[in-house]
């Protein structure tokens, strides 16, 4: 999986935030921002990956538990899925 | 596309839309990131408005300055972007009117602004169609001045101008955007508020209408002051907008109180705090910007100066100095001490420099406002 092209992470007054360009507009509007662990997450989906790579960065990079790490994961995925962000 | 589908959604994203973007505005006052801006492509229009605030024929344009090429608006852009802008706003004049309006438009388009257009939509075709229909903006205001040929050759000096208005509508209520219709009231189409917003609620139900007619700013030469409706009428229709909705009720969209028209910048009283230049009591010069046809930066559009120069010194330079030139700027002693100067009263610098070319002068005109303002939310109290 991997964020679809035409999205760009843009960090702005200390927020991350989800800008989509050109073409993208049409699908999604508004904003998206993202806090540290989500912004991480979007970086490690600028290439295709799967589930179990993800999760693997995150517990490489956080100190956190296996079941944060998961639960982060698959709320993130929730909502790129939601959003339309995601390519699987 | 749907109409009421479409309507319903874009109600619906420009609610959280707006939500998340004044907490991103209040973050971004506090630090001094230029987060919102505009563009002031051009001041020539194919209209000429009676009361329009920035109009210029070519060659008024050319005693004042030159217009800035596709070129150097992009490489400005380029800078903005790095600095911090996400909210682009594009306004005139009008922009679709410039030869390079879609290269400026596109290369725009891919850097990553959200964007605004604002456009009163009589020159949409077949190619802007098409440019829109790949690049939406996020959002588009389109001006609309009345409700027949008639009308429009009263306001707009130009009769055919209605019908072309229409055809730009239609053609950009199916794009993919926030579609908002605004008009302003002056004394030759002051009896048509039924009769337009009818016409918006076609396409949008977010309708506005803006609340001032300001003077010409910046060498423009309309005649807004004796066009323009007495502070009292204008509350009048005002009023009668806002009835409206209130009896209607379903949720529709109607911004009745539009302080500038294009206004940029919010009240920072709306974050619960001030920033300096105390003297501006909005986000100008702190998060937002003004970039006007011919080069210069300003804290909004209806001001004339001071102003910095983003084309010759660098656009993160010009923005730095911007705050600097207004930190000795302050309303005269007779509006700060007003019993009106607690949010009734609508002065600013802006406003006041653009009624009496000045900061240090009182307007009778703004004055007049602050009053009916007074009296009316008093009779709404009662």
């Amino acid at each position: 999986m991997k964020i679809k092209e035409g999205y760009l992470l843009r960090e702005i007054a200390g927020t991350h935030i989800v800008v989509p360009i050109g073409e993208r507009v049409i699908d999604f509007k508004g904003l998206m921002t993202l806090n540290g662990t989500g912004s991480f997450i979007w970086k490690c989906l600028s290439e295709d990956t799967s589930y179990d790579a993800l999760l693997a960065r995150i517990l490489d990079e956080y100190e956190v538990s296996g079941e944060t790490a998961r639960k982060d994961l698959d709320e993130f995925l929730g909502a790129a899925r939601e959003s339309g962000v995601l390519q699987e | 596309m749907n109409a009421a589908k479409s309507i319903e959604s874009n109600n619906r994203l420009a609610e959280a839309w707006d939500k998340t973007e004044k907490t991103l505005a209040a973050h971004a006052a506090y630090s001094h990131v230029p987060l919102g801006g505009t563009f002031e492509l051009t001041a020539r229009c194919n209209f000429n408005c009676k009361m329009c605030y920035v109009r210029l024929s070519k060659s008024q344009m050319e005693r004042i300055g030159r217009e800035r090429t596709a070129e150097e608006w992009i490489a400005l852009a380029r800078e903005a972007i790095k600095a911090g802008t996400l909210n682009l706003l594009i306004t005139g004049g009008e922009p679709l009117l410039r030869d390079d309006f879609e290269e400026i438009y596109s290369a725009l388009a891919e850097m990553g602004f959200i964007i605004t257009l604002n456009t009163n939509a009589a020159l949409m075709n077949k190619r802007f169609y098409d440019l829109f229909k790949k690049y939406p903006p996020t959002a588009t205001n389109v001006t609309l001045y009345g409700a027949s040929p008639n009308t429009y050759e009263k306001v707009c000096s130009s009769a055919g101008g209605f019908e072309k208005t229409i055809e730009g509508l239609e053609m950009l209520s199916s794009i993919s955007t926030v579609l908002e219709v605004r008009s302003t009231f002056i004394r030759d189409n002051m009896n048509e508020l039924d009769k337009v917003r009818s016409i918006a609620d076609r396409y949008t139900n977010r309708f506005a209408i803006n609340t001032f007619v300001y003077k010409p700013v910046r060498g423009a030469e309309t005649g807004a002051e004796s066009c323009r409706l007495t502070p009292s009428e204008t509350q009048d229709l005002i009023d009668a907008n806002y009835d409206y909705y209130q009896k209607l009720n379903d949720g529709s969209v109607s911004d009745t109180d539009k302080e500038t028209p294009e206004c940029v910048a919010d009240d920072t009283r709306d974050f619960g705090f001030s920033l300096p230049p105390k003297a501006l009591g909005c986000l100008g010069a702190k998060s937002m910007y003004w970039i006007t046809w011919d080069g210069k930066m300003l804290p909004c559009g209806m001001f004339s100066s001071p102003y910095t120069l983003p084309f010759e010194e660098g656009f993160v330079k010009a923005w730095n100095r911007l705050p600097g030139l207004f930190m000795d700027v302050s309303l005269p002693k007779k509006c700060t001490e007003c019993e009106y100067s607690d949010g009734r009263c609508p002065n600013c610098p802006a406003f006041l420099q653009s009624e009496t070319g000045s900061f240090d002068s009182v307007s009778d005109y703004i004055c007049e406002i602050a009053r009916e303002r007074a009296l009316r939310k008093k009779t709404r109290q009662c």
